[in-house]
């Protein structure tokens, strides 16, 4: 006995073919399949036989249809015939067939719909990808959705500090059994040097460990391995794609060459492939090196290294238990090591979840919002269009039915041709997404091409496409259920009786209204919160930082300790460049300082009062910079009392402070500082204590949307660092200095590269980045929509116009002059419009209330937006209602009279 | 002016080849078996269709049949009109290779 032929193929074949074709085929492979029985050759069979049926009937064969009169009678009559139990694929082709022939009798009419259905849909094909490739959708891990930070977590202040010790990454690591394996990392800057031009190449000292977590191995040669983390291993790397292409020219002999780092001989022994990007939220490393430790004294805390710790959830176990067991084991931790562990815990983030804490979500949700509203239009413009349609299709529907369609027939067959023109204008906008992305992609920002993981993935993936297929289908019911739904209530009779002529006009003039005002409606939101939003950024860049941007460059500088290995040799450097800077003619002054603001690198510290008890552990914190003494000047920090640095503050003298406004009043209250001391680090700290002999104005360090955070300064001569960045102010334009000022640093040591150089204008830019460009892309967005209405606004006037020339004509013809006329049809335009905008006013008004909670700077009450787009939508709809009441004006009542 | 395609004219001489009344299955193991090509069910009925509305064949429904699962088979004969389009196509084909036989030859 053989194995009878696939089930499923046979399904497939009572469902596409009609009856009588499908008994011969069927019967032919079943036949053949007695003979071989081939599953793979029953379904080639199969397959190819439903494909060439399909392509015969979209030809216009098919037994049933064999008169000669004409294609458009053979299709009327194949679609009037009534269901009777023919294939479903024989139908979809037919009305498929029919559908196709109606889109090109009328290119005029397709084209307008193709591209309105392309601009909405290319909108929301450009923004998901934009918005994917920001979350982080594309990370190249293995699972990435088990792949999390292990974040330290301030218990008292209930606040995300990022790092944690490295012994509690290790400790976390042996101690939890939902955590698969936790690995750490730690930024490093190191000149590359050995080829042409010292650089400075951002790179991560990593837990040997870490690629295997992420599940990702080297392209070439070997990713790290365990032996690699050993104190005695050799010194080794791995290079990025990028690294190796930019600065070895993409030789495949790289691996096992050597390459210097900070002056020490580094062998290279794997190239990572091309998407591999680090897990970061600042600068995307461009190699890597082990972190080297001896496991076995991981338990000494003391001096334990800050490391950002990375995690691979083992699989089964979800984010909710491996955080409940993590919690467990930090409090375990508190309890051993109260010093170093008190009030620490440990938060879970999954990597892919980052974006959305740093407000890039709730932006994304904003725009993935407004895009659809684009869209939404869009489809009220071609359901208007459609509409339009179907009052002159109404005598060929009323044929079909005649001829015995049923209701469901009709339907499917309208919806058909909807979902026919979605698909052409989704391919359309698939292309002009692919055209705006490549275009965004060939300016974006710095600062996006550095830190921004699979920025250069920007563009139509296969995600996007899934995204944008279901969008169209969408689409396809939103704009096709209106007239398909208005057709289906036609009274057939009169339809046919009147010849087609305003069957249901009363009807559908209500129809369209409501489309109208829906359309105003919408755009009003979005105008309103485009104008919401420009009005924040505005706002935004009219923040106060506490210091001035103009004329002001930056850069930064990293001393290397194999040739600046002590704080005199350092002091040295900065000391004399300085004074070099400082000479070149146009140059006001030069400082520096261990993070610049808005250079979203940050440093904070302990600190105790002196003469103040505080529990170990329980030590106050504040932001922390060490200063030359110029810097207050360079950046016009205004000094409110005492002093600013100077040339007193030397290494030996006596150890002082400054403080800013935030600091002081948070401490001391109304109180004066200057004279009070503070030691920092730990209650059991042995610094010296430091005498506060200044305050400083507030600085928006990090973000400009945040109040300012309490900042300790000390003079960098106390405090000498390897990394400093440089502030320069300078008459005119600073970027014009970059040049002056790297020679003058080449004078003092030609070998020491400097990098991120631009200037603190530049920076500001870059901290309002998600905001502008939210901003810049709601305004688009905004502007479509105001076209989108425009357009539907005129159609709907046009319309009304055509369908009232009779009484227009009536009245000229009976004494009204063509002023009046014009009045009739402006003023019944307005009145839409006017309903829209209210109708739009009150929903941009909780539109506006949701985005002030997304986004600080939005101010909801804002009367300015709203007032602005009422008038601008009724001038534009006055406008677009004068067009088509024009022609209602100039209508010649005699041969509108006559015509009847 | 009955032109032929290709396909058309393969399938025309597999119903002289197999005479009268012939169906689905020899056809395909015969055009298979002579030409190389292994061709669907659908694509010679669709194929025949439209043969059959240009009147150069003619089918009827035949009996079913136990090896074929109960189903019945189609079965087809050529017309006079298929005759002649067959026989104007060969006329073609042999007008157009005269004096080239060498090198069409098959090895």
């Amino acid at each position: 006995m053989s194995p009878s032929p696939p089930v499923l193929a046979r399904i497939l074949l009572r469902l596409l073919l009609p009856p009588e074709v499908r008994e011969v085929i069927t019967g032919d492979l079943e036949e053949t399949w007695r003979a071989h029985p081939s599953r793979l050759r029953y379904w080639r069979m199969t397959l190819a036989s439903v494909a060439a049926w399909g392509r015969h009937r979209l030809r216009g064969g098919g037994r049933v249809a064999s008169d000669s009169r004409g294609r458009r009678l053979r299709a009327i009559r194949a679609t009037s015939v009534p269901d009777s139990g023919d294939g479903l694929m024989h139908q979809l082709i037919q009305d498929l067939g029919y559908g196709l022939r109606l889109m090109r009798r009328a290119p005029g009419f397709t084209a307008a719909i193709v591209l309105t259905l392309a601009v909405g849909i290319g909108a929301n094909a450009a923004t998901f990808s934009l918005v994917d490739v920001m979350a982080l959708t594309p990370l190249t891990y293995q699972d990435p959705e088990r792949v999390a930070f292990v974040f330290g977590w301030n218990l008292e202040r209930q606040q995300r500090r990022f790092n944690l010790p490295l012994a509690d990454a290790l400790d976390i690591g042996s101690a939890t059994r939902s955590l698969a394996a936790v690995a750490a990392y730690q930024y490093w800057s190191a000149n590359l040097s050995g080829i042409d031009v010292p650089e400075r190449v951002q790179l991560y000292r990593v837990t040997a460990n870490t690629f295997e977590l992420l599940g990702v191995d080297a392209a070439q040669g070997r990713a790290l391995a365990a032996a690699d983390g050993r104190p005695e291993a050799a010194d080794v790397v791995v290079l990025s794609h990028g690294l190796w292409q930019r600065r070895f020219g993409g030789a495949p002999s790289i691996v096992g060459q050597r390459i210097t780092l900070d002056g020490r001989a580094h062998t290279v022994v794997g190239v990572m492939p091309r998407r591999f990007e680090f897990p970061v939220f600042n600068f995307k490393g461009e190699a890597w090196t082990p972190l080297k430790f001896d496991a076995g004294a991981s338990s000494v805390r003391d001096g334990s290294p800050s490391v950002v710790a990375i995690a691979r959830l083992r699989s089964g176990v979800d984010y909710r238990e491996a955080q409940a067991e993590l919690d467990t084991v930090m409090r375990r931790l508190e309890t051993d090591y109260p010093r170093s562990n008190r009030g620490l815990g440990a938060r879970l983030l999954e990597m892919r979840r980052l974006g959305e804490d740093y407000g890039i979500g709730s932006i994304s949700l904003v725009l993935l919002l407004a895009v659809a509203f684009v869209l939404l239009l869009a489809c009220a413009n071609v359901a208007n269009l459609l509409l339009s349609r179907a009052v002159s299709r109404e005598r060929e529907i009323g044929v079909r039915a005649a001829m015995g369609a049923g209701r469901a027939r009709l339907v499917r067959q309208l919806l058909t041709e909807s979902a026919l023109l979605a698909a052409a204008g989704a391919s359309a906008g698939v292309a002009l997404a692919g055209i705006t992305l490549r275009w965004i992609r060939s300016s974006l920002p710095e600062l996006l091409l550095v830190s921004q993981p699979n920025i250069l993935d920007l563009g139509v993936d296969r995600r996007t496409l899934a995204y944008t297929a279901g969008l169209a289908a969408l689409s396809a019911l939103v704009f096709g259920a209106l007239p398909a739904w208005r057709t289906a209530q036609l009274d057939l009779l009169t339809s046919l009786k009147s010849g087609g002529h305003g069957g249901g006009a009363p009807r559908q003039r209500r129809a369209r209204s409501a489309l109208m005002v829906a359309e105003v409606a919408v755009s009003v939101v979005l105008l309103v919160g485009a104008g919401l939003l420009v009005r924040g950024v505005g706002r935004l860049r009219h923040v106060d930082p506490g210091f001035n941007p103009d004329s002001v460059l930056t850069m930064t500088i990293s001393l290397p300790e194999y040739r600046y290995p002590d704080a005199a040799a350092r002091r040295a450097f900065f000391t004399s460049a300085v004074l070099g800077i400082e000479q070149i003619p146009g140059v006001r002054s030069a400082g520096f300082v261990n993070v610049l603001p808005l250079s979203t690198y940050d440093g904070g510290t302990r600190y105790v009062l002196v003469g103040q008890t505080v529990e170990a552990g329980r030590e106050p914190s504040a932001a922390y910079r060490a200063v030359t003494p110029n810097y207050f000047t360079t950046l016009q920090i205004p000094v409110s009392a005492g002093r600013a640095f100077d040339s007193r503050d030397e290494a030996s003298s006596q150890p002082v402070a400054i403080v800013n406004r935030t600091f002081a009043r948070r401490t001391f209250g109304e109180a004066d500082p200057i004279g009070r001391q503070l030691r920092l680090g730990r209650a059991d700290s042995t610094s010296p204590p430091r005498t506060i002999v200044g305050v400083v104005g507030d600085v928006l360090h990090s973000e400009l949307t945040r109040s300012a955070d309490p900042e300790i300064y000390v003079p960098f001569a106390q405090a000498p660092g390897p990394t400093m960045f440089l502030a320069v102010r300078v008459a005119g334009d600073a970027d014009r200095f970059a040049d002056a000022v790297r020679a003058a640093l080449a004078k003092i040591d030609a070998g020491q590269p400097v990098y991120h150089v631009k200037s603190m204008q530049a920076l500001v830019d870059a901290a309002l980045l998600p905001n502008t460009t939210a901003t810049a892309i709601m305004t688009v967005f905004a502007g479509l929509a105001l076209v989108l209405a425009s357009v539907g606004i005129y159609g709907v006037t046009s319309y009304a116009v055509t369908q009232r020339a009779r009484e227009f004509g009536v009245r000229l013809a009976l004494g009204a002059t063509p002023a009046d006329v014009l009045a009739i049809v402006i003023r019944r335009g307005l009145t839409l419009v006017g309903i829209g905008t209210v109708i739009g006013g009150g929903l941009a008004v909780g539109a506006g209330q949701g985005l002030a909670a997304l986004l600080p700077s939005v101010r909801a009450g804002d009367a300015v937006p709203y007032l602005a787009v009422s008038a601008v939508l009724l001038v534009v709809g006055a406008a677009a209602c004068y067009v088509p009441a024009r022609r209602a004006m100039r209508l010649d009542p005699v041969e509108i009279l006559k015509a009847d | 002016m009955n032109r032929l395609g290709a396909f058309e004219h393969l399938l025309l001489l597999a119903l002289v080849r197999l005479g009268d009344g012939t169906y689905g299955v020899p056809i395909r193991d015969e055009l298979e078996a002579r030409t190389g090509r292994l061709v669907s069910p659908g694509a010679i009925y669709t194929a025949l269709d439209r043969l059959e509305q240009r009147g150069l064949v003619r089918s009827q429904l035949g009996e079913p049949t136990p090896a074929r699962g109960g189903k019945r088979k189609r079965c087809y004969r050529l017309t006079a009109k298929g005759s002649v389009a067959l026989r104007d196509a060969h006329g073609a084909i042999a007008h157009m290779t005269q004096g080239i036989k060498p090198k069409l030859q098959t090895p």
